[in-house]
């Protein structure tokens, strides 16, 4: 059917450019998250953009193209970067589920719930928590990052994600709670929390 | 409206996910109920801490290049 060598004319890979190449930190920073290894993680990003080029003439304008382009990216990872390495598919610890954060801060921030930061909290740093995300099982990880890191709704990880929307809200349950429980445990080694009452 | 209710529904606010007159109902509830309020008030600084340590990881600026020659690449291979 295309005949013509004007079939991909020039000025169509620079609209994709500048339109979808605006996402490349977000994705980046998710795509770390996924492969937890930044050359593995650009590998992604770049396939992604390959993908989405060769769909763009599918590409509804209008409609949200970042969660388009995260939801290539999502089935690229779950398709074919995963199988790479085994890692476990489910929270193992029984006692995830009874982790209360509030009670637990409580004992040692009195101010949490009062003021607009937690002084336990705001201890950790930048690499506690994205080393406690990145050790969720990918089932928690992806969720908690597609709605806590780049805010997208239920419906939409749902549709990234293949999975139905009562799923989407069950794992990010777990996965919340799970990574909640790993930064307390963070938070007790640091000596952030724990016997001495600081403060 | 009883507390179990509303803690069972705190997530949801944090991730506009219920209509503004649920959101409104369960806001009145967290006005009279500390226990409940203190709930809402940690689970919004742990989903805004989560965004802030781990939302800020630019892409290292060669990969941009190289997204743009792969691209290029594309274009030309397919004429």
């Amino acid at each position: 059917m295309v005949t013509s060598s004007q079939s991909l004319p020039a000025p169509d890979v620079h609209r994709f450019e500048d339109e979808a190449l605006v996402f490349a930190d977000a994705l980046y920073g998710s795509a770390l998250r996924m492969t937890r290894n930044p050359s593995d993680a650009e590998d992604l990003v770049q396939e992604t953009y390959l993908r989405a080029f060769r769909a763009w003439d599918r590409f509804e304008p209008g409609t949200n193209l970042k969660a388009w382009l995260f939801k290539i990216m999502t089935n690229l990872f779950i398709t074919g970067y995963r199988q790479r390495r085994r890692e476990p598919v489910t929270i193992s610890t029984d006692d995830t589920e009874e982790f209360d954060l509030y009670h637990n801060l409580l004992a040692h921030d009195p101010e949490v719930g009062k003021s607009a930061e937690s002084i336990v909290l705001e201890g950790l740093v930048d690499d506690d928590v994205k080393q406690a995300l990145s050790n969720l099982p990918e089932n928690f990880r992806i969720p908690v990052l597609l709605a806590d890191v780049e805010g997208f709704s239920y419906r939409e990880i749902a549709d990234m994600l293949g999975i139905p929307i009562g799923t989407v809200m069950s794992r990010l349950h777990r996965g919340r709670k799970s990574l909640q429980k790993a930064l307390w445990e963070k938070a007790e080694q640091s000596g952030l929390v724990g016997g001495r009452s600081g403060r | 409206m009883n507390c179990r209710e509303v803690l069972e529904e705190i997530y949801l606010i944090l991730d506009g996910e219920l209509s503004p007159e649920r959101c409104e109902e369960l806001e009145g509830h967290l006005e009279r109920c500390s226990d409940c309020f203190g709930h809402h008030e940690t689970e919004r600084l742990f989903k805004d801490l989560v965004r802030r340590r781990c939302g800020c990881e630019p892409a290292p600026p060669q990969l941009v290049t190289r997204i743009r020659f792969a691209l290029q690449v594309e274009v030309s291979g397919s004429e």
